[in-house]
């Protein structure tokens, strides 16, 4: 082995790091209707290791929004994010606050188990619940959210099934409670 | 819209959510919205049920059931979703909006989603196990 040739300066080798940084927010007056996204500076993307439709992982206030990355060259700088629309209204972002960004993907748990699905095999409780989860909180990408939602087309569910499908799906989202009786009437 | 304000007035509550429509132009609470706002957060939501027993609400405005505007907005470019889908879907916003009593009417015929009786008892039985162990 040539020396020479592993010695290589920490200049000229890029490693993009996965660590969370720190950037202002900005909003940005474009609604895409059924898409969470938001914009970072491409250079400062890439330090990180993040890529164009990437997920990431936006703290906001202590809490979690999980959008997809879009890059721009010139129109977001170093250390703003822009925010679209969408996520402003349902987050209720401001302008100019600071927010953590990070890479995020979904749990290989999930994915595991859409896999699993796919194959004709009956997913458990915790299988169940970590698809609903990633599909809730936008870690799942649109084609595998497609992917599950088809599933139903090839392999009806069992009865057990039907109902730790819906537990889940509830669990993973905000629940009301009333007291006494709370009725309802549905037209399927 | 007959039944829930008379069932209201008797003291029942009747918290109503809806979904965007996937097999019909338009859904009950998509034709209210032309009217009126029906994007209320959980809060919200509370306070109008206890005043007035009954709210009509779009489900998807708040984080009820999450995933399922996600799985109607994947199903939606074909106007399709499997019998599967649509118990866990109707269920589950059922169980998060806190119901315990729910009557579910399922129309059958050559137009309606459920084409035979055969389907229609098979899914009776279905919404009855899934609501009984909800």
């Amino acid at each position: 082995m040539n020396p020479k040739k592993t010695q290589t300066s920490p200049k000229q080798v890029y490693l993009p790091v996965r660590q969370a940084f720190h950037v202002r927010t900005r909003l940005i007056d474009i609604q895409e209707g059924d898409s969470f996204t938001a914009l970072l500076n491409e250079q400062e993307a890439r330090d990180h290791g993040i890529n164009s439709m990437d997920k990431i992982s936006l703290i906001y206030e202590g809490e979690e929004i999980v959008v997809d990355a879009d890059l721009s060259h010139s129109y977001i700088k170093r250390g703003e994010v822009g925010i679209l629309k969408d996520v402003v209204q349902k987050y209720k972002i401001e302008a100019g606050k600071m927010v953590a960004v990070a890479f995020t993907s979904n749990s290989s748990l999930s994915v595991e188990a859409l896999k699993k699905a796919l194959k004709g095999v009956k997913l458990n409780e915790k299988e169940t619940f970590s698809i609903m989860k990633d599909i809730a909180t936008n870690r799942f990408t649109d084609t595998l959210t497609t992917y599950y939602s088809a599933l139903g087309f090839f392999y009806p569910a069992t009865d057990h099934e039907l109902y730790i499908m819906a537990k889940a799906m509830a669990q993973t989202g905000e629940m009301l409670h009333f007291p006494g009786v709370v009725a309802d009437k549905h037209c399927m | 819209m007959i039944m829930i304000p008379l069932l209201t007035s008797l003291g029942i509550k009747m918290p109503k959510t809806f979904s965007k429509a996937i097999t019909t132009p338009a859904a009950t609470g998509e034709c209210v919205s032309v009217l009126m706002d029906i994007s209320f957060s959980k809060k919200q939501i509370e306070e109008l049920v206890r005043k007035h027993n009954t709210c009509l609400v779009w489900g998807g405005g708040l984080d009820l059931a999450p995933a399922d505007e996600k799985l109607i907005k994947a199903a939606y470019p074909l106007s399709m979703q499997s019998y599967s889908r649509t118990i866990v879907s109707i269920m589950a916003k059922k169980y998060a909006m806190g119901i315990n009593h729910s009557l579910i009417d399922i129309p059958m015929g050559p137009t309606a989603k459920v084409p035979d009786m055969k389907t229609a008892n098979k899914l009776k039985k279905q919404f009855i196990y899934v609501g009984q162990k909800l």
